[in-house]
């Protein structure tokens, strides 16, 4: 139980239209294989302890898959993520452009530019059925600040683990202290 | 209602045992045949009624050919007219025996339409749990036209090769699930203009259910028949084309906008709630399932209107307009941070009504807009308002919080959705002066109305955990009995959301239309034009790369009805404030220039058109045309011209990029331009 309790937690949010695999994407990474039991409305559906470089990380996962079109809730879902993952599916051009959008609003939510973040072009199994580029994606990690990019199959499980390691990984490196999540500036004490 | 009671209880009984669907003992068949409870509407009403799980014993699988079965032992009490006492367990257990039921976890639709009408089955033993996930989830794997096919191949097959020893009851079983079928899911068989189906079920109902329950089937099918009109589209498309800008309708003029003054929170929180518990209720369960109706690429659905949708455009309108209320102000003058943290108190105030309400869903709109990038930053404000207020707004930002799965709300759900009356705890957030005045001492009679989005999140990472289809050809109905538990809460909560007693307040509906809502990044340009804070230095090369939303957007954003009071003079005040504060004169993307017509009697007369980046010559000469209502006029035959500070004029290349083109003033000045006519 301690070990648990002195475990850093990284918050990482999942975003991208709908219909580019991002649930499966969580749901291949949280649970690995197919659960008979699965229970999506559990508080620890979307949790995961994983070992990253030989440390120990919770990684909680929120995942915006069926609520894309309540845009209200975007900039509540990037206050408090640590880090993103921006999902599109090789095989939809408009699942493509929609990504500027997110990163640009990311950036403004987060106020910095420099926020952990990887660009994930999805469904890379349906190669048939390509559309976007792989020099597309890379152009535009480029353009996004050199940010990762990982071609990915949540189908066939190709570079699924790598997205939320590097995240983690990216998260130590620009925060390396161990730290709790930073509270809510309103936490502050008020000085009356 | 002629039909058999005894379908009705069965129906009902087993509507409120969702969760155990397979259960059934005697006792509660004692209590049934003695009270009548009639299906609310055709909707699953689920009630808590404790079943004792020492009943039931799992017995693992059992595979068939085309079906895998799952298996349960339970004890089951005999039939008996002598009503016992319940408790008395010595006189009882002599009356119970233990049996062998199967639920069906997956099988070919074939073998779930078997499942549906077993052909040896006592109609008492019918797994009728199953019949109301089937007949709400079929279409998640089928057709109506191919069930009600199976339906009639597989009476005709058991009728012809008698493999029912008691055929009658078969007769009554079909019957059964016909009439279900018909009563509660009439829709299923509206979508058919032809009515094709509902006459190839009369027919068949004339030719062999014959008795009176046939006739129920019969006299179903005519009263469905007779009724043309669409039904099953519940909610009105006047609610779901409320606009979102001041497109259609008309645009209150600024000064009017903000009247929030004149409605209490406890008022306001009372009319969003009304207005998000009916576009609840329209809610259609079975469209939230997979989330087809946000999927792109089901092109399929495109056109259906999705009862889905409706709430979520009215909780991205009230976003909106929190927003809008507390940037804007009430004069032409930018508004003072007292004011603003006026309304910053009033929205804390009316999402602590919402939460009182237990309306989850505005609660979540208007907590969202409050920690959205241009409210938040807005540090000064939030340093005015009150202690209380913050304390409020930190307790009901915990029950919007994302973390641990929504847990918090989860629970809070559980234990509240369905109680029909709230009992306040003391507690010193909701005792506050200002706010809750009209806190009643014992608790109140109050609906539920949750956020939808937890469902169709819910729903949709269940399509994605679970296959479809199992062991190759077999439909995994686990799954859509899975999904159907989500459905039938959000069916429990639509019975909740009925609990509401609130007058429409027109007056406030009108308020709510016709508030102006702007782009997130024009939101947050105003934002930084309010108070200058932190904004990112590098904004200017961050946005470079943004495209700006297409034409119709903008117009939507910028269509006033008075032009000159609303847009103009708002970017004037964004434009004096920024400059006051030193605000780089970029607004996210683009720049407001002012365009008049040449040969108009006075430069006054000027249209505000905004100017994004990438936008070519053509485009500006259209808008700025459609703006000064010139219809009819090609843009190629205007010149946009621009008049510099000291007179001298620039003119705009035909197809240039207008943003680029351009001189800009470092002082913030405004940008003047004419459109001038070319000679012919």
């Amino acid at each position: 139980m301690r070990a648990i309790s002195s475990m850093r937690e990284y918050k990482l949010v999942v975003l991208g239209s709908g219909g580019v695999g991002k649930s499966a994407l969580t749901v291949q990474f949280v649970q690995g294989i197919f659960v008979e039991k699965y229970d999506p409305t559990i508080e620890d559906s979307y949790r995961k302890q994983v070992e990253v470089d030989g440390q120990q990380c919770m990684l909680e996962i929120l995942d915006t898959a069926g609520t894309e079109q309540f845009t209200a809730m975007r900039d509540l879902y990037m206050k408090n993520g640590q880090g993103f993952v921006l999902v599109y599916s090789i095989t939809s051009q408009s699942s493509f452009n929609d990504l500027g959008d997110l990163r640009d609003q990311i950036i403004r939510v987060k106020d910095t530019s420099e926020v952990p973040m990887v660009l994930v072009g999805n469904k890379c199994d349906l190669e048939d059925e390509r559309i976007v580029g792989k020099d597309q994606g890379q152009a535009l990690a480029k353009q996004f600040g050199n940010c990762t990019f990982l071609e990915t199959s949540a189908k066939t499980k190709i570079n699924v683990t790598e997205i939320f390691f590097d995240l983690v990984r990216q998260i130590n490196r620009k925060t390396p202290e161990v730290n709790k999540p930073r509270r809510n500036i309103f936490r502050r004490c008020v000085i009356l | 209602m002629k039909m058999p009671l005894n379908f009705l209880n069965r129906q009902s009984l087993n509507l409120e045992h969702l969760r155990r669907q397979q259960w059934r003992d005697s006792t509660e068949n004692i209590t049934l045949s003695q009270i009548a409870r009639p299906l609310v509407n055709g909707e699953a009403v689920m009630l808590s009624t404790p079943t004792p799980e020492r009943q039931i014993r799992d017995w693992g699988e059992e595979k068939e050919e085309g079906a895998i079965y799952h298996v349960v032992l339970k004890k089951v009490r005999y039939h008996t007219t002598n009503k016992l006492p319940f408790n008395d367990e010595f006189v009882s257990h002599l009356e119970w025996e233990t049996q062998k039921r199967r639920t069906i976890k997956a099988g070919t639709l074939a073998k779930l339409v078997e499942h549906l009408v077993p052909a040896n089955d006592h109609i008492d033993e019918i797994d009728t749990g199953f019949l109301t996930v089937f007949l709400t989830m079929y279409q998640t794997f089928s057709s109506t036209e191919e069930v009600v096919a199976l339906l009639i191949d597989r009476f005709k097959s058991v009728k012809r090769k008698k493999l029912s020893s008691d055929f009658e009851n078969f007769v009554r079983v079909t019957i059964n699930v016909l009439w279900v079928w018909l009563e509660n899911f009439p829709g299923d068989f509206k979508r058919d203009s032809s009515c094709k189906l509902l006459k190839q079920l009369q027919t068949f109902a004339k030719n062999e259910l014959k008795g009176k329950h046939g006739e129920e089937v019969l006299r179903k099918t005519q009263q469905l028949l007779d009724n043309t009109s669409p039904s099953h589209v519940i909610f009105k498309s006047s609610d779901v084309a409320r606009s979102d800008g001041g497109e259609s309708g008309e645009s209150i003029s600024f000064a009017e906008t903000w009247g929030l003054i004149d409605y209490s929170p406890t008022e306001i929180a009372e009319q969003l709630t009304l207005i998000d518990a009916d576009l609840f209720k329209a809610v259609i369960p079975r469209d939230c399932v997979g989330c087809v109706w946000s999927r792109r690429d089901k092109n399929e659905n495109k056109n259906r209107p999705s009862s889905v949708k409706a709430t979520v455009e009215q909780f991205n309108a009230v976003s909106r307009r929190v927003i809008t209320t507390i940037l804007f102000g009430e004069s032409r003058g930018s508004p003072s941070i007292m004011r603003r943290a006026k309304r910053l108190e009033a929205w804390i105030e009316i999402a602590q009504g919402c939460r009182d309400l237990k309306n989850f869903s505005s609660l979540k709109a208007i907590m969202s807009a409050l920690q959205s990038a241009p409210i938040h930053r807005l540090k000064k404000t939030w340093g005015s308002i009150s202690r209380s207020h913050h304390s409020s707004f930190e307790e009901l930002s915990t029950l919007v919080c994302e973390d641990s799965n929504q847990q918090i709300v989860r629970e809070l759900l559980k234990k509240e959705g369905t109680a029909k009356t709230v009992e306040f705890k003391k507690k010193t957030s909701l005792t506050r002066k200002g706010i809750h005045q009209r806190q009643p001492e014992n608790g109140y009679i109050s609906g539920t109305v949750p956020y939808l989005g937890t469902f169709l999140t819910d729903l949709m990472m269940l399509d994605t955990a679970c296959p479809d289809m199992i062991d190759g050809n077999l439909i995994n109905f686990e799954k859509r009995q899975k999904e159907f538990e989500i459905i039938a809460q959000i069916r429990l909560f639509q019975e909740a959301a009925k609990n509401y007693y609130i007058l429409p307040d027109n007056d406030f509906r009108m308020w709510f239309d016709s508030l102006e809502t702007l782009t997130e990044n024009e939101y947050f340009t105003l934002s930084c034009s309010l108070e200058s804070g932190s904004l990112p230095k590098r904004q200017g090369s961050l946005f470079k790369s943004r495209k700006m939303k297409s034409e119709n957007d903008l117009v939507k954003a910028s269509s006033f009805k008075d032009e000159r009071d609303g847009l103009a003079s708002r970017r004037q005040i964004s434009h004096s404030s920024m400059r006051a504060e030193g605000c780089p004169r970029i607004y996210g993307c683009g720049h407001i220039i002012r365009v008049s017509m040449q040969g108009e009697d006075s430069c006054n007369l000027y249209k505000s058109i905004w100017v994004a980046e990438g936008d070519r010559t053509p485009a500006i000469i259209k808008r700025s045309l459609m703006k000064h209502h010139i219809n009819g006029e090609q843009p190629n035959d205007y010149t946009l011209v621009q008049i510099l500070p000291n007179g001298n004029e620039v003119i705009i290349p035909r197809n240039a990029n207008v943003y680029y083109a351009m001189a800009t003033s470092s002082k913030g000045e405004a940008l003047y331009f004419v459109l001038r006519k070319d000679p012919t």
